[in-house]
């Protein structure tokens, strides 16, 4: 609280404290009192109004710095409800009462909500978790029957199962609670896995893979790192160029330390250098998504959002007609 | 052959897993009513058990429990469930092994007969024959009246596949496909490299025409 920014909003009481000091005196010159009583009298009054002006500034203003300096400490602002002190004076007990239920009535809104989310997160995994079965049936409706239209089926029964563990794995990353499980896992046979799991996508699309040096084991958690590397090869897929032959490349090189890099690179369409800041943005898009209209914006961001959780730094290099290249550093199990 | 016995409340997927393991050379027995799936599943005493978790009456975990107390069969548990907690209780209720749902067919009979051979030590002989040609998948030879011929890792598993679905058209992404699940990772040219081959050596055990090839579509035995 400002100083002078009290004076200006006391200007009211302050010039009728003036006026009075001003009349008195006049009305004492008139009636010719003693001067030096008329001045005592004066100082008296004087004296009153700025004692009166001054310690009621000096009330507030230790209330309301206070309250400042709780508000800017606060990490949870909602908290302040409930730090809130009662204040001596009475306009700021006013405020206070209405502080306090204002507080209240925003955590019960907040309580409701949370209530809401976790419901409505609740059901997307018991639907997930339901969608599994009629995918199960489909698939072994599709092996018992296989000709070129079951096995066209076959591939998008794929996507629409790539589309439920996107959703799947959107519910988790935003939550607290994860449910990953860090591990020692063969790098060689994850990449193997992936590969398998999308092989009608990448045979449909005639991209082809290459492994080189893989044969290490990290630490990381198995589904979570297929399901990242699923996102990634998805890409490649979607952006490849068609005027040449796509490959995906997957190899792994040793770094300082117990680190090993892992870079997955395709001769796709790569991204142009503007959108390469914004890709692991939610639902950004960018200029390839606008040309391709299948883009959700969200493998990427779900990409860095679990690879963050997992603590594994996750980059992407691209030029634009070349080809991207996504580089994890993944940590080496040494015992 | 072994018999499987399948604990699943999904009729559709029942049934179908039936077709698919008995196109494979297995014997399938369901389970239909679950009052008592434990006491049925010792009763019947099969080779192994393939075990859902959310079943009507007891759950997954329950019977798991309740056969290993009298019965040592190989427990393989299918669920929709990808959760580390239910891996683990299953593993730890005594359940040989663990799959989830939506299950690669080829995944699922890995499994079968990894946690088979592991229980019994002996590798089940699986043979295919179809108009008088006989695949020992195994060895990976071929006979045709008396005359054999052995055939490379691709060879096989693409006449292995021509033959499962014998009578079908299989197009040449399925194909390659099924070669990448055997961690083979051919290109389209290998394929056609690897039918022709594979035509010859029809041809030498006197099987010419045998691998037809439907334009546009695939292939067929």
């Amino acid at each position: 609280m400002s100083v002078w920014e009290y004076i200006k909003d006391k200007w009211v009481a302050i010039c009728i404290g003036l006026l009075v000091c001003m009349l008195s005196a006049m009305f004492m010159l008139v009636m010719e009192v003693a001067m030096p009583v008329a001045v005592a009298v004066e100082v008296i009054f004087f004296a009153g109004f700025a004692s009166m002006i001054g310690y009621d500034c000096f009330r507030k203003k230790t209330y309301y710095d206070e309250l400042e300096r709780t508000w800017e400490g606060l990490d949870e602002k909602t908290y302040l409800s409930e730090i809130i002190e009662e204040p001596g004076f009475y306009d700021g007990k006013v405020l206070y009462r209405l502080v306090k239920d204002n507080g209240k009535y925003l955590n019960d809104v907040i309580a409701d909500q949370q209530r809401e989310m976790m419901d409505y997160k609740e059901y997307v995994q018991t639907w997930v978790h339901e969608i599994k079965t009629p995918i199960a049936v489909e698939r072994l409706l599709i092996e018992n029957n296989r000709n070129p239209l079951t096995s066209s089926l076959e591939e998008e029964v794929g996507r629409i199962e790539g589309y439920v563990e996107q959703l799947l794995f959107y519910t988790k990353s935003g939550s607290l609670e994860s449910d990953y499980l860090i591990q020692p896992v063969n790098l060689k046979s994850l990449v193997m896995e992936v590969i398998r799991r999308h092989s009608k996508m990448m045979v449909g699309a005639g991209v082809f893979p290459k492994m080189d040096n893989l044969d290490y084991e990290v630490l990381t958690d198995p589904k979570w790192m297929e399901f990242i590397l699923g996102q990634i090869l998805t890409n490649s897929v979607k952006y490849r160029d068609k005027k040449k032959r796509p490959f995906l490349f997957f190899t792994a090189e040793e770094e300082d330390g117990d680190m090993l890099r892992l870079t997955v690179a395709d001769n796709g369409i790569g991204i142009p250098a503007s959108d390469i800041p914004r890709v692991f943005t939610k639902g950004f898009t960018g200029e390839n998504g606008r040309n391709l209209k299948r883009s959700t914006g969200m493998g990427l961001y779900l990409c860095r959002e679990l690879c963050d959780k997992m603590e594994i730094p996750l980059d992407l290099q691209s030029r634009a007609g070349e080809g991207t290249e996504l580089v994890l550093r993944l940590k080496r199990n040494r015992s | 052959m072994e018999r499987i016995l399948i604990v699943e409340d999904e009729e559709k997927i029942r049934e179908e897993l039936r077709t698919a393991l008995e196109k494979k050379g297995y014997t399938c027995t369901l389970i239909e009513e679950f009052e008592d799936a434990a006491g049925q599943i010792v009763r019947e005493a099969p080779d192994l058990v393939l075990l859902d978790l959310n079943l009507p009456v007891q759950d997954g975990f329950y019977i798991c429990q309740e056969v290993r107390k009298q019965l040592d069969v190989p427990i393989i548990v299918v669920t929709s469930s990808s959760s580390d907690m239910d891996e683990l209780m299953s593993l730890n209720l005594g359940a040989d092994d663990y799959i989830t749902k939506p299950f690669n067919m080829h995944i699922l009979l890995a499994h079968i007969s990894t946690v088979l051979h592991r229980a019994y030590g002996r590798k089940a002989t699986v043979t295919l024959t179809h108009k008088g040609l006989t695949l020992d998948v195994l060895k990976g030879r071929i006979s045709y009246q008396g005359r054999e011929t052995d055939l490379t890792k691709n060879e096989l598993g693409i006449l292995r596949m021509l033959m499962e679905n014998a009578g079908q058209i299989i197009s040449r992404t399925d194909l390659i496909c099924h070669l990448w699940e055997m961690e083979e990772f051919v290109e389209d040219s290998t394929l056609t490299v690897n039918i022709n081959r594979l035509r010859r050596k029809l041809a030498d055990i006197g099987l010419e025409d045998y691998l037809l090839t439907k334009r546009g579509l695939g292939y067929m035995v």
